[in-house]
């Protein structure tokens, strides 16, 4: 290389360094979750960045079975542990190990606890809109977003398959087809058309806190009918591949870094495969030396009403919510040496969104009481599982 | 594999890497394999059969014509014809077979025949129309010894496959490709950036405008019924532009992608909207082609004997001058009728953009007259700004005219299409009550598609005082990376590609 080249190439990398600066930020501000206004389950998983580093002492992680049935300020009003719901609906087995990566960059918790409800549910394929749902709502610089859309390479059913063969498509083999789930500028660009004020506070690295610790708020009410035979059940089924790579992936990330780990099945109304996964998951848990609980056992226990608490089949409202977080609660406090932060004055921040955190449920318990003992349609809530 | 792929574009980059990587002398064989794959992923294996016999045929003939031409004119003129006939014979069977059969069914059934013809649905070799024409200006360039015969037959191959032009064109000559093909080009930074900007512009063109404009004259030409009046004019001159920036644009991204090798194509386009007369326009719209026909189609043809003859005979009839006219005109409309065939195998084509530019360049002709007077008569200032905008509208209108053939599915709908646009309501306020929403274009592309055009005709003004790229070049460096982002964002953000588009490929691509 001659001398005289050496400008040449310091422009080109100045060159490209800017072109992906522009790439990314204009990448987040074109993306749905953004542009849909009032979304919030994309900003409680960036809020995570926020939080001071390692000021989290139990992460509760999973899909929407996660994010709607724990609530971090009640319970830390309850016994004073500092926790934070991270996760996304749709997060397929496939996604857990990199999920919990890139929470554990910036945290290190003593506990993390995992919904295992949508693990367990995975199959060896993943929807388009499954991956795209998580993969959008991580910022473009995060390693951990490459890499999940690596892992899944040659497993993604894209969406025009998938409705043309009813959910059932094969996956892709394309390469090409897979470039815009890196690049996802490529599928959201025309939403330029759809921006709005907030896009531009795309809620880059740090700059948003959630106001609910990453806990998605779920104010409808629909009647379920649960059968309490289920947890009878015995009976085990195997899991997907990937479901038992996920647990075998994030038990060894426990046993390495040192950190306690629970996995839990949160009550709602289990079907009868959704038990016999849970019985078989259980059985590879405790071969590893983990624990596995499905709360579902403990319905009554927890005062679970199935008229009430439910926004929909598989999430719990506010009302749910509460109940189940107190109840964990007080598992956790008994069972796991988890310290009492109230009084001290480095998480006064914690006091501070107490005191936020009580108008928002004020007003969601408001919301949800006054829509209970009614069936209905809630299309906010459509795209959730 | 279409130019603006993404998978184009790793083919490209990764091209452009083994063309450097390699020595100078070697680097046309690179070119050649890329060719080879780029032809084998765009279309079926089966259709690589037609390159092949056309470069054979090409190789051959020429060679043959150059051992015969000194001694033995009448044989090489014979190896000329037969070269000709087996290239044109392929792409008459090929793409104009359904025109033919059409005929000889028709003919059939008039004389008591039963028609027996049926069309052979054989797959259209890509780029046949533009590679014969390359193929046929190689033979007779070495018929007329012009140009040395290529003794290689791989860089023959190169010259009829190279894969940038090989879809769309240029036409080029083969003395002119020669030693910009088969000579390697030391690495250029002007000519990979500028080459670049060129293919990036080409996107823009491409993805932000054409395909935008291509919502309303879709929904026009779709339902001329329902959208007559007003709306077929404003769809003829949108369509006209959807042409210019596609096939434009399309050459952009060719010669851009040549130019990034250091190979320089020759321009098929030159500002054609300044052109204040339909003669002017096919000087500055798809040049080569115009160039291509006027030396080896209309040349040869008003210097052949038969033009001769008839010469002769319309110079007792009429005298010399009127004679002289006549047989112009005469070889004028072969080479119209011919251009307009080229364009595809139906009426339309041969009449709008045949007969119709034909029929424009006579009646102007002859007109020339009577406008003169008029121009006297109501004191009309020829050098001004005016008049030459009253010339080039003009002249977008004829043209447009034409296009309507081109666009309509046949010259019964086109003239159905004209009918309408002149005999229903006079509506021209669909240009301001927000009518282009119900073709599927929001208020916002409406915006986009004005400021896009602006930004054309911006270029357009400033390319008429020399190189835009080299204009851009002399500005600072925070202005023209500026620039270039804009330019490169716009395309990413505004353009229409992408997993959920299924872009139409480029209209120029599929003759």
């Amino acid at each position: 290389m001659k001398k005289h080249h050496f400008p040449l190439i310091l422009k080109s990398l100045a060159f490209l360094l800017i072109f992906f600066g522009l790439l990314f930020h204009i990448s987040n501000v074109l993306r749905p979750e953004v542009t849909i206004q009032g979304n919030n389950e994309r900003l409680g998983m960036l809020g995570i960045y926020a939080e001071p580093k390692n000021t989290i002492d139990v992460l509760y992680f999973g899909s929407s079975d996660a994010t709607a049935f724990w609530s971090p300020f009640t319970a830390y009003e309850q016994t004073g542990f500092t926790s934070y719901t991270y996760g996304k609906s749709m997060m397929r087995a496939s996604m857990f190990e990199d999920m919990l990566n890139e929470a554990l960059k910036t945290q290190s918790p003593s506990l993390v606890i995992v919904s295992l409800r949508t693990i367990l549910q995975s199959g060896d394929t993943v929807e388009e809109a499954a991956l795209r749902s998580v993969t959008d709502s991580l910022p473009y610089s995060t390693l951990n977003r490459w890499k999940m859309i690596f892992r899944n390479h040659g497993k993604i059913v894209l969406s025009d398959n998938a409705i043309e063969n009813e959910g059932t498509g094969e996956p892709t083999k394309s390469l090409f087809a897979e470039i815009p789930f890196y690049f996802d500028i490529m599928k959201y660009h025309d939403n330029w058309q759809h921006i709005w004020e907030g896009s531009y506070h795309y809620r880059g690295l740090g700059r948003f806190s959630s106001s609910t610790k990453g806990y998605f708020v779920g104010t409808g009410c629909v009647q379920q009918k649960r059968d309490p035979s289920v947890s009878q059940i015995s009976k085990s089924m195997e899991l997907s591949e990937s479901a038992e790579n996920a647990l075998h992936a994030l038990m060894q990330r426990a046993d390495r870094d040192g950190f306690s780990i629970l996995f839990v099945m949160p009550p709602y109304c289990e079907s009868t495969e959704d038990r016999m996964r849970f019985n078989r998951a259980a059985e590879l848990i405790s071969e590893a030396g983990h624990m596995a609980i499905d709360f579902n056992d403990f319905w009554n226990e927890i005062g679970m009403d199935a008229e009430n608490d439910f926004y929909d089949p598989g999430h719990a409202n506010i009302l749910g919510a509460r109940k189940f977080t107190a109840f964990l609660t007080d598992y956790l406090s008994t069972h796991y040496d988890l310290p009492d932060r109230r009084t001290d004055p480095r998480y006064a921040a914690w006091q501070e969104g107490l005191e936020n955190w009580h108008k928002t449920e004020s007003d969601a318990l408001r919301n949800t009481i006054s829509k209970r003992k009614f069936v209905f349609e809630d299309d906010s809530f459509a795209g959730k599982e | 594999m279409t130019l603006t792929s993404f998978s184009f574009f790793v083919f490209f980059a990764s091209s452009v890497l083994c063309y450097y990587l390699l020595p100078l002398k070697f680097r046309w064989i690179t070119l050649l394999v890329f060719s080879a794959v780029f032809f084998a992923l765009s279309s079926s294996p089966f259709t690589g059969l037609y390159p092949i016999i056309c470069i054979l045929v090409t190789h051959f003939c020429s060679i043959k014509i150059h051992q015969n031409s000194p001694m033995n004119p009448g044989r090489a003129r014979r190896y000329l014809t037969c070269g000709i006939i087996i290239i044109l014979g392929m792409l008459a069977v090929l793409k104009y077979n359904g025109f033919f059969l059409l005929h000889w069914n028709v003919l059939a059934a008039r004389i008591g025949l039963k028609g027996t013809g049926h069309e052979l649905n054989w797959l259209l070799p890509l780029g046949i129309s533009y590679y014969s024409l390359l193929a046929i200006g190689q033979m007779t360039d070495v018929y007329r010894g012009m140009t040395e015969p290529e003794t290689n037959l791989f860089k023959t191959a190169l010259f009829i496959a190279f894969y940038p032009q090989l879809t769309a064109g240029p036409i080029t000559r083969y003395g002119e490709m020669r030693e910009e093909l088969f000579t390697g080009h030391p690495f250029s930074w002007t000519n990979f950036t500028h080459g670049l900007q060129r293919m990036l512009w080409g996107l823009f063109k491409k993805l932000v405008l054409s395909t935008r404009l291509a919502l309303i004259v879709d929904g026009v030409y779709g339902d001329v019924e329902v959208y007559n009046g007003f709306y077929i004019w404003i769809a003829a001159g949108l369509f006209m532009l959807q042409l210019y920036t596609d096939f434009s644009g399309y050459m952009d991204i060719i010669l851009g992608a040549s130019e990034v090798y250091g190979i320089k194509l020759p321009e098929n386009f030159r500002t054609p909207f300044f052109s204040r007369s339909v003669q002017e326009f096919w000087q500055r719209w798809h040049i080569t082609l115009g160039a291509f026909m006027r030396d080896y189609v209309f040349y040869p043809l008003e210097r052949s004997r038969f033009m001769t003859h008839m010469r002769r005979f319309f110079t007792k009839a009429f005298g010399r001058k009127t004679a002289g006219k006549l047989t112009t005109n005469l070889a004028l409309l072969c080479l119209w009728l011919l251009i307009g065939l080229w364009h595809g195998g139906a009426y339309k084509y041969i009449f709008g953009w045949g007969l119709w530019f034909w029929l424009c360049l006579v009646l102007g002709q002859a007109g020339e007259p009577c406008w003169k007077k008029l121009r006297v008569f109501f004191k009309v200032r020829t050098d001004s700004f005016s008049w030459h905008l009253f010339q080039s509208l003009r002249t977008f209108l004829l043209v447009s005219i034409g296009n309507i053939f081109f666009r309509t599915g046949s010259l019964k709908a086109a003239f159905r299409a004209i009918r309408l646009g002149l005999t229903t309501a006079v509506n021209p306020w669909v240009l301001f009550d927000g009518s282009y929403t119900r073709f599927g274009l929001s208020e916002k592309e409406a915006v986009l598609i004005a400021v896009g055009l602006l930004v054309l005709l911006l270029v357009s003004v400033l390319q008429r005082s020399g190189s835009v790229r080299e204009k851009i070049d002399r500005q600072g460096i925070v202005f023209r990376w500026a620039l270039y982002f804009l330019l490169i964002f716009a395309v990413i953000v505004f353009g229409k590609y992408g997993p959920d588009y299924d872009p139409a490929d480029f209209i120029y691509r599929g003759f």
